[in-house]
């Protein structure tokens, strides 16, 4: 057992919140919560871009954050979640157009990349973009345990611990920790779409541990849109469609 | 080079490509069927087998006014990195840590140089800047690291890591018996740039880390597994399914993923993918 700072066990995610048509302009739009880590994201599209010298055969997927963070650090996700929504996308049935996802970090407590992926996915949800399957990311942080604790503690012989969705204080308690980011498809949770490395690095044994916590954790995820959906779906019918 | 008559009814992509000029127009007219057909005969247009990287060449010490310098030609790829050291304050959060700034410059006008600028800035940050430190709190190194892409042919992440990599190896770094510290200043005892007596035995004395990278280009087979296609050049990357990126730290062995594609991997794919870069670490380890 360990000792986190919010009382989670360390394959517990946050409490999870997730509001769809927030925003009345755009397409669609979600405001996600996971824990203190609140992500706006909007999405536009798929509608034409406004230089007709840039249509593509095949939709153009156009990411775009604002966060308080570093440059630096941004420009790495927003390539990161380019690519992968645009994997998810079927950008086929779209040729010469453009989805425009702007994300918005409202609120950071750790584990901001996967808020930005789950709040994209659900904003896309939200406009009704077809996608060929729905990713979904998990955040593991590798923390190097201390010798003696490591020979007291014989449920795990790996010699770091691994936390699921760490908050802001656990992401920065130590230089040597590594987090890894994980794209699953939610029907495939074994096979990784994606991968995303912060820090010292790790050997291939405990990337393949966080591989295995990955497929366990990510099918709450999916079963949380799905609850999203509903509500709205619901509100929906009661407000619009009520005699 | 025989020539099947019975195939010349039959437009066969392949038949075609067995006449000598062919190669060139179906490149332009069909990039994406022109590489196809190479990889379904398991090859590739340069004819390297699918765990082949490209010819690596690094140079090193070409540059007379930086501290490093290195020049790498990986196939067709060429870039090169230097690297100019300053000395100054460390921030009072990280009193032993030293800094790294990486600018890289592109003849490009597209600008592709920002991603690989925040990741190269990263992959530097998160390994050197222990190894930076002069007089813990009151003097430290900042390597100021300048790449520059020559030419691009394909796979500028490895060539690039591989140039700074280089060019650190290159750098001989100050110690504090070269410099002495009066009035709460530090002064160098002699001109850096020209005493070499000290500079030898200081590089072979301290244990320097890097980090290699393999870049790989993933396709699906026509029995449904993944593969492997190491050091993708230009025409390769824009039709491969994927593209992972692993970075083996020396000397501990850890890893760093990067992946994003449209093909799952799984345990067998990751572990074959991890050997193939560990494999070219030893490979480059002896350069470095």
């Amino acid at each position: 057992m360990v000792n986190r700072t919010d009382g989670r066990n360390e394959g517990s995610l946050r409490p999870l919140s997730c509001e769809l048509s927030c925003l009345y302009r755009a397409d669609g739009s979600a405001l996600w919560k996971s824990g203190a880590t609140h992500v706006l994201a909007a999405v536009y599209g798929p509608i034409a871009p406004q230089n007709m010298a840039k249509e593509e055969e095949e939709c153009i997927v156009s990411v775009l954050i604002k966060s308080g963070q570093s440059d630096q650090i941004i420009s790495e996700y927003k390539s990161f979640l380019t690519k992968i929504l645009k994997a998810c996308i079927d950008t086929a049935k779209f040729p010469r157009t453009v989805v425009e996802v702007v994300l918005q970090g409202i609120q950071s407590d750790g584990s901001v990349l996967s808020c930005l992926l789950h709040a994209a996915v659900a904003a896309l949800i939200d406009a009704g973009v077809d996608l060929l399957y729905l990713p979904v990311a998990t955040t593991c942080l590798l923390i190097q345990k201390q010798q003696h604790q490591q020979q007291e503690n014989d449920s795990s012989s790996l010699g770091v611990e691994i936390l699921l969705d760490p908050v802001a204080s656990e992401e920065g308690a130590d230089d040597s920790n590594s987090e890894i980011v994980l794209v699953t498809d939610c029907s495939q949770p074994t096979k990784i779409l994606g991968s995303y490395t912060l820090g010292a690095g790790v050997s291939l044994d405990h990337f393949l541990s966080c591989q295995q916590v990955s497929a366990q954790a990510s099918p709450a995820i999916p079963a949380f849109w799905r609850l999203a959906i509903e509500q709205k779906v619901t509100r929906e019918m009661q407000t619009l469609w009520s005699k | 080079m025989e020539i099947d008559e019975s195939n010349y009814g039959d437009y066969d992509l392949k038949t075609w490509l067995n006449f000598p000029q062919s190669s060139n127009w179906i490149q332009s007219l069909d990039p994406k069927a022109y590489v196809l057909a190479f990889w379904d005969q398991n090859t590739r247009p340069d004819g390297r087998m699918f765990s082949q990287a490209r010819t690596t060449k690094v140079v090193t010490s070409l540059l007379k006014h930086s501290a490093g310098s290195a020049l790498v030609k990986q196939g067709e790829t060429k870039v090169m990195a230097a690297i100019s050291i300053e000395i100054g304050q460390p921030t009072p959060e990280l009193p032993d840590h030293g800094d790294i700034m990486v600018t890289v410059t592109t003849p490009d006008p597209r600008g592709r140089a920002d991603r690989l600028q925040s990741w190269l800035q990263r992959m530097l940050d998160e390994l050197l800047p222990r190894s930076l430190n002069l007089m813990s709190g009151k003097a430290c190194i900042r390597l100021v690291t300048s790449v520059m892409i020559l030419q691009d042919s394909g796979n500028l992440m490895d060539a690039a890591l591989l140039a700074c990599m280089a060019a650190w190896d290159d750098t001989s770094l100050p110690t504090m018996d070269q410099l002495q510290e009066t009035q709460g200043k530090l002064w160098w005892k002699e001109n850096p740039m020209t005493s070499v007596v000290g500079s030898n035995s200081e590089k072979t004395a301290r244990e320097k880390e890097y980090r290699v990278s393999l870049t790989m280009g993933l396709l699906k087979s026509k029995s449904g597994k993944v593969q492997f296609l190491v050091d993708p050049s230009l025409e390769e990357a824009k039709f491969t399914e994927g593209q992972l990126t692993i970075v083996v730290s020396l000397p501990s062995r850890t890893l760093q993923v990067e992946y994003t594609g449209s093909l799952g991997l799984d345990a067998a794919d990751m572990a074959l993918a991890t050997k193939l870069a560990n494999g070219r670490a030893d490979e480059l380890s002896s350069i470095l």
